[in-house]
């Protein structure tokens, strides 16, 4: 089970750190989280059967929601981070432009929580609505139509002014 | 419009995690591995010495056995089998060596610099079957590189 998790960590690092960084705000709880979570993982005596991706995500979502009830609430806000790096979309990316690139990021960014880790775990990590759904604990129609949601939610936000991307193709 | 919103979403540019997430996620858990086998590795060898030091001590006539903790079981074979002195057990001795070697700090494209280690090991098996007059020896050697987040001043 061990080399499975490991295996998982390789292919899901960027999805599982973004996750925790989507929860936590901040770069070091995110680090904290996942290293909390494998740290769990690797002592744990638990066997559980099928897909041990959405059990990996389920680890880390609750590492760094414990990473958030640790932390002081009064830094939260002033040292919160991103999960896009602030960089603009690669050079040869012309489909793009810095203004959607903005609008799209403080969108994402001001996501309600929920909806922020179902556009983490879907569109980053790449996860099914399936996998979703086992590690959230909920319903597959609710993980999939919050999901829906999310995506209108930042179509409303694009279309309203800071970012039309009607043009797009 | 979803498909153009994940389509840019996909473009978006993603916070990298840190190299020193890897080294605190499996560097740690390897490490830990290593540090487990290398005592599993010294107990083994410390209890196989132990085991030839009381070959050596009572002698290869048949003694040991009597004075073994477990006594053979009750066996209901003829007489003169019974008689025959008990061969003894094979023994098998274990021995490991290790070397760590420091080789400079390497920048990632991202994170800290790190400290490069290589540890060689080398393991060596002896089993000897005194009754059969057979002995079996094994080398593995083996080599690890070890990156470790080099402290920043």
């Amino acid at each position: 089970m061990q080399q499975v998790i490991e295996r998982i960590y390789w292919e899901h690092r960027q999805g599982l750190y973004t996750l925790a960084l989507a929860i936590t705000r901040r770069p070091d709880r995110a680090e904290d989280a996942v290293q909390d979570a494998f740290t769990r993982l690797w002592g744990s005596k638990a066997r559980p059967e099928g897909d041990l991706v959405p059990y990996v995500f389920a680890c880390v979502r609750n590492a760094a929601i414990d990473q958030m009830r640790r932390q002081d609430p009064a830094i939260t806000g002033a040292e919160s981070i991103s999960i896009y790096n602030g960089l603009p979309a690669s050079p040869e990316d012309s489909a793009i432009t810095a203004e959607e690139h903005r609008a799209l990021r403080q969108a994402v960014d001001a996501l309600p929580e929920t909806q922020r880790e179902a556009v983490v775990m879907k569109a980053y990590a790449g996860l099914t609505f399936e996998q979703m759904a086992q590690a959230l604990g909920e319903p597959l129609q609710t993980v999939a139509s919050r999901y829906r949601r999310a995506l209108e939610r930042l179509g409303q936000h694009m279309t309203k002014g800071n970012g039309d991307v009607s043009h797009e193709q | 419009m979803s498909n153009e919103i994940e389509n840019l979403l996909g473009r978006m540019p993603l916070r990298k995690p840190p190299a020193s997430l890897d080294d605190r996620v499996i560097g740690r858990r390897r490490r830990r591995r290593i540090l487990a086998w290398s005592v599993a590795s010294g107990a083994v060898a410390a209890a196989a010495a132990a085991v030839v030091v009381a070959v050596l001590l009572t002698g290869n006539d048949g003694n040991m056995v009597a004075r073994s903790p477990n006594p053979p079981a009750v066996s209901n074979a003829p007489a003169e089998r019974v008689a025959q002195a008990p061969s003894p057990k094979p023994l098998r001795l274990e021995r490991n060596w290790a070397a760590v070697s420091y080789e400079g700090v390497v920048a990632p494209d991202e994170g800290a610099p790190l400290m490069k280690f290589r540890r060689r090991t080398l393991g060596h098996v002896q089993m000897i079957d005194q009754a059969r007059g057979r002995q079996m020896e094994m080398t593995v050697p083996g080599e690890e590189v070890i990156l470790i987040k080099a402290p920043v001043d």
